[in-house]
């Protein structure tokens, strides 16, 4: 079976007056897929999954979400965001009204009849453990309660394209593992899902694919290549400090060198024997020479210029 | 999506968010009530202010006595009658000022409360469109407003009539200023406080703000609403029906420049 493109988008960018949001963003997500997007704080995160579920015209570029064209009428945004479910990352809901009501009100809007509406409801509740307290004011809800219920309202409506907004922040680890699993799920049943997130090892654990974003693109592809370098880092420690000077060799660069912890950058793992031979031609005291794999954590804050 | 069950929703919604806002039920049940009482209170004067001595006293009224009589005159009742008859218009002028108060205050909440409680972008991420958000946030608060002031003029109506036979031993009815005032004029006014409401509200970021800008805008439309009172006594049925039609193109064209001020994109982004 074919697997069906949820979002192609095009060199999509945005701007707020003079102020460029995302610039020329292109990207592909298919049925089944997560996309992961990473950075920091005003990246443009938010902006971008607001103009994929139709909330935000991009200002140039072009995209099919569901395969409508994204933008280019208030129907075909309609039809979008009908097909797409948004758990912001605040939770918003009417305080004076339960989550069961709050449901059927948002589950309303999506045209959902009242029979489906009711299932749904039952079905959504029972999965985040919100059945006990669905008829109580959503007023009283923490915070926990809140971003489960904000996961209910985006489900209801059976998306076919998912936007998260950091699903798991203000979650307990129980809680967050159910949501992973939740993903996990909706992923095998073929829902294509955007997730905007903070942390680097959820996103490592659950994306196909990893955005960073910095207004434009700093990296995409897999999130195992984002963790991943052409260079090869060795970490040398040695008991006493060499008499003579040590020559990286052609291809090293050094990182770190303290009195007997080195560190060495090598371009080519095959070079890794050169910097022996060099240690050996000083005589150091050598007492390890490893091999160290940039951690997913270390090449994220590398695009952003952090050691 | 029928555009029926969109609205539907979107007044059970609001219906169910009023019911349970302590801050509205006060003026929903205090202005009718006083609007019941005033027609009764003002037919109960007529034997009063049909008083010689007042009338020498008070060049104004007598002048409108001089009016009354012609109006008796004209329409073979006897002047307790005409007066009651004029003083049931007088009347009128509360149910336009009525829907006014109620509208206001509600309408303050329409845009600004869904911010505050972060519910906009859920809403608006779904596929409603933006005439049918407007629309039933429009009539969110003018139907309790327009139900509201209908059942108090009703009630206050039928209360002078008996008022007024038990008094004089005679019958009297509103007139058409009494009828075109409350059932054409009072809710163009409801929907025009309504569309102002939400064009402040959409650009406020929290309720109490929205309440003083619209307090500050309303207050001097409500002393207008209450000049309006004593002319409209004396209105003829075709410049009542020119006033009809001046509100309706009116609430057409507010309608048009809030939705022209409601770009979605803008509220959504800017808010936060």
């Amino acid at each position: 079976m074919q697997t069906k493109v949820l979002i192609d988008a095009r060199d999509l960018t945005r701007t707020f007056g003079t102020r460029l949001a995302v610039d020329k963003l292109s990207m592909r997500l298919c049925e089944g897929e997560l996309l992961a997007l990473l950075g920091p704080n005003g990246a443009g995160k938010t902006t971008t999954m607001r103009m994929l579920s139709g909330l935000l015209a991009p200002s140039t570029g072009s995209a099919e979400i569901c395969g409508h064209p994204l933008g280019k009428s208030e129907a075909a945004n309609a039809a979008i965001r009908a097909q797409c479910g948004i758990a912001p990352e605040a939770a918003g809901f009417y305080e004076r009204l339960s989550a069961r009501d709050n449901l059927r009100f948002f589950g309303g809007l999506q045209g959902m009849s009242s029979a489906r509406i009711e299932a749904r409801s039952k079905l959504v509740l029972d999965r985040f453990n919100l059945t006990a307290r669905a008829d109580e004011l959503t007023g009283t809800y923490s915070k926990g309660m809140k971003q489960r219920l904000s996961l209910a309202r985006a489900l209801l409506h059976e998306p076919r394209l998912l936007f998260l907004d950091e699903p798991t922040a203000g979650l307990d680890p129980l809680a967050a593992a159910d949501v992973h699993q939740l993903i996990r799920e909706l992923k095998a049943a073929g829902v294509g899902i955007v997730l905007s997130t903070h942390s680097l090892d959820e996103a490592e654990m659950l994306a196909e694919e990893v955005l960073v974003l910095d207004t434009r693109t700093r990296f995409q592809g897999r999130a195992q290549a984002l963790g991943r370098t052409d260079s090869v880092v060795i970490e040398i420690r040695l008991s006493a400090p060499p008499a003579l000077a040590f020559i990286a060799p052609v291809g090293v660069s050094v990182t770190a060198m303290g009195a007997l912890h080195w560190v060495l950058a090598v371009d080519d793992g095959g070079r890794i024997a050169d910097v022996v031979r060099e240690l050996l031609r000083i005589d150091a005291a050598i007492l390890s020479v490893s091999e160290s794999h940039q951690s997913l954590r270390d090449r994220y804050l590398s695009l952003f210029g952090k050691p | 999506m029928s555009k029926f069950a969109v609205l539907r929703w979107m007044l059970w919604r609001e219906y169910r968010d009023q019911r349970q806002n302590r801050m509205l039920w006060p003026i929903y049940l205090l202005m009718p009530l006083i609007g019941a009482a005033v027609p009764v209170l003002l037919v109960a004067s007529t034997a009063t202010i049909l008083s010689p001595a007042l009338a020498q006293s008070d060049p104004q009224l007598g002048a409108l006595i001089g009016f009354v009589r012609g109006f008796a005159q004209m329409n073979g009742i006897n002047l307790e009658q005409a007066a009651a008859i004029m003083l049931l218009r007088m009347a009128a002028g509360y149910f336009l000022l009525s829907p006014l108060a109620i509208v206001s205050i509600a309408g303050a909440f329409a845009i600004v409360g869904e911010k505050q409680q972060r519910t906009l972008e859920p809403v608006l991420a779904s596929p409603i469109s933006t005439p049918h958000f407007l629309l039933g946030k429009i009539l969110a608060v003018v139907i309790p407003a327009i139900v509201v002031t209908w059942a108090a003029a009703c009630l206050g109506a039928a209360a002078s009539v008996l008022t007024f036979y038990l008094m004089h031993q005679l019958v009297i009815w509103p007139d058409y200023v009494y009828f075109v005032s409350v059932f054409v004029l009072a809710p163009e006014i409801g929907v025009i406080t309504a569309l102002v409401c939400l064009r402040i509200s959409v650009h406020m970021k929290d309720v109490l703000a929205a309440t003083q800008m619209t307090a500050l805008i309303l207050i001097p439309a409500m002393l207008l609403m209450y000049a309006f009172i004593g002319p409209l006594m004396l209105m003829s049925p075709s410049t009542l029906l020119v006033s009809g039609l001046i509100g309706l193109v009116l609430c057409v064209v507010l309608y048009l420049w809030v939705k022209r001020g409601f770009n979605r994109e803008e509220i959504l982004c800017r808010w936060q």
